[in-house]
């Protein structure tokens, strides 16, 4: 029988459907109240999601490691209790976190606006207008924190196997609905299914193990198994990880095989100031995706002094609770945060979000110490060099940021390109697709001449022409052949990189 | 002489008041810390804190009930909530009921020290620094 998700807003009827559902199969039920409480006894503080829904801070890298640790402890909380029998779940959008298992029953139910407004007026005590507000607002933040936590829209019907609306169905016989399609065998559990979900379990409590462990809480680690064997990729920066992670997995239950490995690309992005939302950001993660490489910042700020010449980089932002918190209320540290660190701890969060985030640190000084500043074992894809020297005027700017792209392409073996030409690499826009288009036929004439005059061509090349010009035949050849393979490279490319595939 | 804020801060948690209280009378904050949600309204029913300070998840009383009964008492109180077991319903129910602001535990002081000077700052307050100052004199 399948796991049935049971999706709502709350105060929606969604949960007691739910409820009723588990009662009338025989089915466990389980809760997202009781996946919070799990996420809270693991020390991973959830309020701080929920809290930052409503009041919507800048995004930060502990809200997006904050979402990971969730992400995994609700996974594997719900697959352990499902591994024990069958499985109702009641939550706001729980069934996401279930990829590639195919027996699972989305249901999301659609609630009866009147009566949950009764609901609301009954439990608050509030004026009708104002539960009318804030169920509204209550909406307005569920779907928010899906999109946040799951990255969908739970509005999108598509993304479930049946939608409920309680307008003109009860609960009880909307439960009985739900029991039917539940008994049809298009959701069975087949072992191709058991086995995906063995594996999300096997990979949530890899990363939990990993989160709760202070030596790894606060690396930048992509976990996945297959066939009981764990893969860690870990990013070059971070090799220390190496040795740590089988200590931290050594009994891992389900784990056959472990196996660590560094990330095989990166990318290197040097930036004076990194602004929030900047256009880079999506291009690199762009990028990235392609490639299936991370993307390390540097803040470089060459007009200032390192306090403590030769002193490690200072490490981002880091997450997770503090062990020695107590009552909730942490060590008083005084906190000086700028703009521009908040601004870099941003960038950072959204390579975290992504799931491509190299980590980063903060370099200031010369050119020397930028590059002594620059692991030279990390194997980097490229390096791209952004806004830089801000304080100069524009020619100066422009100068110095040409004359350090040089300097460090001399000292990196990897290719330094400024950001600039990485935006035109990566632009497909109107300019491409003309040049695209005037390429096709412009090659599609030349063969076409070619191939409609061969007896032309073979009378230059090896015919009477030839014998009594032989110039003819190299000098047809020495503006044909590279004029069809500049040609084919610009089509080539272009539509590769249409495809993304370049 | 500028007048002293005074705060009032109630979780059942008698280690959270222990630590708030010398995190707040640094910015010159009058703070009453209480662990029972019943002393803690009977103390509001007798004097007007200009900050109240309340847990959410108590055991008697909840910090929902104690918000009501605050803002009942004396409506331009400032209730600030805390809570470690934040949900998007229960902080949206606080703030349309009233509740000036909502942090979720584990938070720092500082972050509490940011809120209670915005809401002095609503209150008319020259802010909890200029208070501080005026302690030191």
């Amino acid at each position: 029988m399948p796991i049935i998700f049971v999706c709502s807003v709350p105060f929606g009827g969604g949960e007691r459907l739910a409820r009723i559902l588990a009662e009338k199969l025989g089915y466990a039920f389980l809760s997202r109240d009781d996946v919070v409480g799990k996420a809270n006894e693991c020390g991973i503080p959830v309020g701080k999601l929920e809290v930052a829904t409503v009041k919507k801070p800048a995004v930060r890298e502990r809200l997006a490691r904050l979402k990971e640790r969730y992400l995994a402890v609700a996974t594997a909380t719900i697959c352990e209790k499902a591994a024990e029998g069958n499985l109702v779940y009641y939550g706001r959008a729980g069934h996401f976190l279930l990829p590639g298992v195919s027996h699972v029953l989305r249901v999301r139910v659609i609630p009866e606006h009147t009566q949950r407004l009764d609901t609301v007026v009954q439990r608050t005590k509030l004026s009708r207008g104002k539960a009318e507000t804030l169920l509204c607002d209550i909406d307005a933040d569920i779907r928010s924190w899906v999109q946040f936590v799951h990255g969908v829209d739970m509005d999108d019907f598509h993304r479930y196997d049946l939608v409920i609306n309680l307008e003109h169905l009860s609960i009880e016989n909307a439960a009985m609905a739900v029991c039917g399609i539940a008994d049809l065998p298009d959701f069975r559990p087949t072992p191709a299914s058991r086995k995906a979900m063995e594996e999300r379990l096997l990979q949530a409590r890899a990363r939990i193990k990993l989160a709760l462990d202070e030596r790894s809480a606060d690396a930048d680690l992509t976990v996945r198994s297959n066939d009981g064997v764990v893969t860690i990729t870990y990013m070059p920066r971070q090799a220390a990880l190496a040795s740590v992670v089988p200590q931290v997995l050594h009994d891992l239950p389900g784990c056959q095989e472990l196996r660590c490995t560094v990330a095989s690309t990166n990318i290197l992005w040097i930036q004076e100031e990194f602004r929030s939302g900047a256009a880079t950001s999506g291009q690199l993660i762009e990028l990235a995706r392609r490639w299936g490489a991370a993307v390390e910042l540097l803040r470089y700020r060459p007009d200032e002094v390192d306090e403590v010449d030769g002193a490690p980089p200072p490490e981002p932002a880091t997450s997770g609770t503090k062990p020695g918190a107590a009552g909730g209320v942490e060590d008083d540290v005084p906190e000086t945060v700028s703009d521009s660190d908040r601004a870099f701890q941003d960038a950072l969060a959204l390579l975290v979000h992504s799931g491509r985030s190299g980590g980063g640190q903060s370099v200031a000084g010369n050119r020397e110490r930028l590059v002594s500043a620059i692991n030279p074992n990390i194997p980097y894809s490229l390096v791209v060099v952004g806004d830089l020297f801000l304080k100069k005027g524009s020619a100066v700017r422009t100068r110095m940021t040409r004359e350090l792209t040089n300097f460090l392409a001399d000292h990196i073996k990897a290719p330094v390109i400024p950001i600039a030409e990485l935006a035109a690499r990566l632009r497909f826009g109107p300019a491409q697709i003309a040049r695209l288009a005037a390429s096709a036929v412009l090659m599609v004439a030349l063969y076409a001449l070619v191939f409609s005059h061969q007896e032309t061509v073979l009378n230059v090349l090896a015919g009477p022409f030839h014998n009594a010009h032989p110039w003819g035949a190299v000098a047809l050849v020495a503006v044909l052949a590279p004029l069809a393979a500049g040609l084919n490279a610009v089509v080539t490319s272009s539509v590769l990189r249409l495809m993304k595939l370049d | 002489m500028q007048e002293r804020l005074q705060v009032l801060v109630l979780d059942d948690e008698p280690i959270v008041g222990k630590r708030l209280q010398p995190a707040l009378a640094k910015v010159g904050c009058d703070v009453e810390v209480f662990d029972a949600p019943g002393q803690a309204l009977q103390r509001v029913g007798e004097k007007r804190f200009d900050i109240v300070v309340t847990d959410i998840r108590m055991e008697d009383i909840d910090g929902i009930e104690v918000l009501e009964k605050v803002l009942e008492r004396w409506p331009k109180t400032k209730v600030i909530m805390i809570t470690g077991y934040a949900t998007v319903e229960v902080a949206r129910e606080a703030i349309a009921k009233g509740a000036f602001d909502f942090i979720a535990k584990p938070f720092k002081p500082q972050e509490l020290r940011d809120v209670i000077a915005r809401a002095a700052e609503a209150l008319g307050f020259a802010g909890v620094d200029r208070a501080a100052a005026d302690d030191s004199v």
